[in-house]
């Protein structure tokens, strides 16, 4: 339970910081004047950044709805070698290391692509972020009850050789996709609504509902505003141009 | 002058002036939208006969037809933009030698991969041993090609807002300077006329209706401000066309928030049909806070969730009406994107309604209640 809580604050100051970082991001690249100006030349950068980049790793360069899916998925089976979703104790910190950069590179495209000139939404986006992190905390906790089964903290987990006997990674991971969606978006019941909808589980309702409130009071300590309130303060900014359109419209 | 000349008076003056017309960038009258909508109920109302009451059942009834083709269209884009953009999306490595228009599951029947999808290495590299870095090289090609062709389909939606209005961004371009509230002080102390010349001065307004992801946009729009043009026919079909390739491209981008975009516009479009919807902006919000719900519906495959992201998000006037309205919307789309094969035995049984989240996701391997209710069947 704690460690739902602990994903939550994770969550959710993963989503402030992003608010953060995209609105850094467009108040410095830009505003440089041939970007501002030509934003096919932005949207050439973006993609020659991500063409590079995200080929060499698996989790970057697949579909970014087939690696939420994949990131939630329980497991089967269980590899001890490559870099599949479901290692066994010796390969968990290989598949962590590699997790790792995936979650680096993903949250780095991410803020660089948000604004762009393009059809481009940022739910899932976010929500494949989160579920790496997710993923990273989850396997984490799994090493250490595997290394040290007899510990107080993990109750008694029975050490019967699976490895996702007493902790399943797929559900930290959506629990960690939840909380920063919410950081980024505020949404609240929505997304824990759609959370067990998207898994058809009632099972992890309260995980879920814990990790969506906690990420939320986190994320609007930190950062007060939501990712579309900050581009609709532009928008809506009083200006003495507004008052004057109503006073001379013919209506 | 009695109440009900009175009465009478607002009556004439309002309902017969039956269309408000509003500015771009201004808001719609809530109070006036509402009064002669009534106007018009009540004059429907008092309709004697058979054909009064029928035209009466025909204009309530008009709500539900209208979501229930809202949530049909929504539902059937959302269909072709996921199947065009997996098949583009896999172009990237290679294609399928025997059909060219099967992405890579389908062209290896599953498989991850196979020997009928050959890739870009296979046919690029001058030597007979296969080269790895052609791979990658036609990986970063097909991305950069993918995702300019979506920018320009993107900048064929350039709208230029005259510079009388001054805002400094209708899409999600965080990098737009907000006015400083120091100018703007220093702006209202002049006359009207003088502060007009001044905001004709400024340097006009370039927005994009179909780049991000528009829920802040829709938002705005179902608080009540008028923006022209953002939720027609053609930034519809550029949004559609550009996201399939936007999202082929494999940026670090989600197709679920320009759906909310797109299923608005579908709503705003289909609006046009009913005289009662078009001409009354209040009522038309009603309307499309119902395709709004259905966007995320359809994207996410959860109904509820919908309908909760309108009241939540997007929505300022939500009465229970709408509510369920928007609730109907949101199962009709769902239900059309049942497949043909397993659309009988959803319909009977009630479960797996969304046929896209993968079986590995569901906690439970088979639904529950299908087994037992068919073994009730099979009883009777």
């Amino acid at each position: 339970m704690i460690i739902f809580i602990l994903l939550g604050v994770l969550g959710g100051t993963l989503g402030a910081l992003f608010i953060k970082a995209s609105r850094l991001w467009a108040t410095t690249f830009r505003r440089i004047p041939s970007i501002k100006k030509y934003p096919v030349l932005e949207v050439f950068i973006v993609a020659l950044v991500t063409g590079l980049v995200s080929f060499w790793n698996r989790y970057t360069r697949i579909p970014v709805s087939e690696l939420l899916f994949e990131l939630a998925s329980p497991c089967n089976s269980f590899s001890s070698s490559g870099y599949g979703l479901c290692p066994t104790e010796e390969n968990i910190p290989n598949v962590i290391g590699y997790l790792c950069i995936a979650f680096v590179i993903k949250s780095a495209l991410t803020v660089v692509t948000f604004g762009i000139k393009l059809p481009a939404g940022i739910y899932v986006p976010s929500m494949v972020v989160g579920g790496l992190l997710g993923r990273i905390v989850g396997h984490t906790v799994q090493f250490l009850t595997l290394k040290y089964p007899q510990l107080e903290i993990f109750g008694n987990c029975p050490a019967n050789g699976n490895p996702e006997s007493c902790v399943v990674p797929g559900v930290y991971a959506l629990v960690a996709a939840g909380a920063t969606m919410t950081g980024v978006t505020r949404l609240s019941v929505t997304l824990a609504v759609i959370l067990f909808e998207l898994t058809g589980s009632l099972e992890h309702v309260l995980p879920f509902s814990i990790g969506v409130l906690v990420s939320k009071w986190t994320a609007d300590a930190l950062e007060p505003l939501s990712i579309y309130v900050s581009c609709l303060l532009l928008i809506t900014n009083p200006n003495p141009a507004n008052t004057i359109n109503r006073i001379y419209s013919p209506t | 002058m009695t109440a009900e000349d009175n009465q009478q008076k607002l009556s004439d003056s309002i309902y017969y002036d039956d269309r408000v017309w509003y500015d771009q960038y201004t808001s719609t009258d809530w109070v006036q939208d509402s009064i002669s909508d009534a106007f018009r109920l009540k004059e429907l109302r008092s309709r004697k006969g058979f054909r009064g009451r029928a035209e009466g059942l025909f204009d309530s009834a008009q709500g539900w037809i209208l979501v229930a083709l809202i949530g049909c269209v929504t539902a059937g884009i959302a269909y072709i933009v996921d199947v065009a953009e997996s098949v583009i999306f896999d172009l990237k490595t290679g294609y399928c030698s025997h059909a060219w228009y099967y992405g890579k599951k389908s062209c290896c029947g599953g498989a991850s991969t196979c020997d009928q999808w050959s890739r870009w290495s296979l046919h690029l590299t001058p030597g007979p041993e296969e080269n790895g870095w052609f791979d990658y090289a036609a990986f970063v090609f097909w991305v950069i090609f993918l995702s300019v062709a979506a920018c320009l389909i993107t900048l064929q939606t350039k709208t230029v807002i005259s510079s009388a209005i001054s805002l400094s961004t209708l899409d999600e371009n965080l990098a737009a300077q907000a006015p400083a509230s120091g100018e703007a002080r220093k702006d209202s102390v002049g006359s009207p006329m003088g502060r007009f010349a001044k905001a004709a001065q400024r340097p006009p307004m370039v927005y994009y209706p179909a780049a991000g992801s528009g829920v802040a946009e829709v938002k705005v729009i179902l608080s009540g401000f008028i923006i022209r043009g953002y939720l027609g026919l053609r930034t519809l079909i550029f949004k559609t066309l550009g996201l399939i390739l936007s999202v082929a491209s494999g940026l670090s981008l989600g197709k679920e928030g320009p759906f909310v975009h797109i299923a608005t516009c579908v709503g705003n479009v289909a609006c046009r049909m009913f005289e009662k919807y078009h001409v009354n902006d209040a009522k038309r919000r009603e309307i499309l806070s119902a395709s709004a719900a259905s966007g995320v519906a359809v994207a996410f495959g959860s109904p509820i969730g919908g309908v909760l992201f309108s009241l939540e998000e997007v929505s300022y006037y939500f009465p229970p009406k709408t509510l369920f309205r928007t609730f109907f919307c949101c199962i009709v789309s769902s239900l059309d994107l049942l497949t043909p094969e397993n659309m009988l035995t959803d319909i009977f049984t009630g479960c797996s309604i969304v046929s896209k989240v993968p079986q590995s996701l569901r906690n439970e391997q088979d639904c529950p209640f299908r087994s037992s209710l068919l073994d009730g069947l099979a009883i009777l």
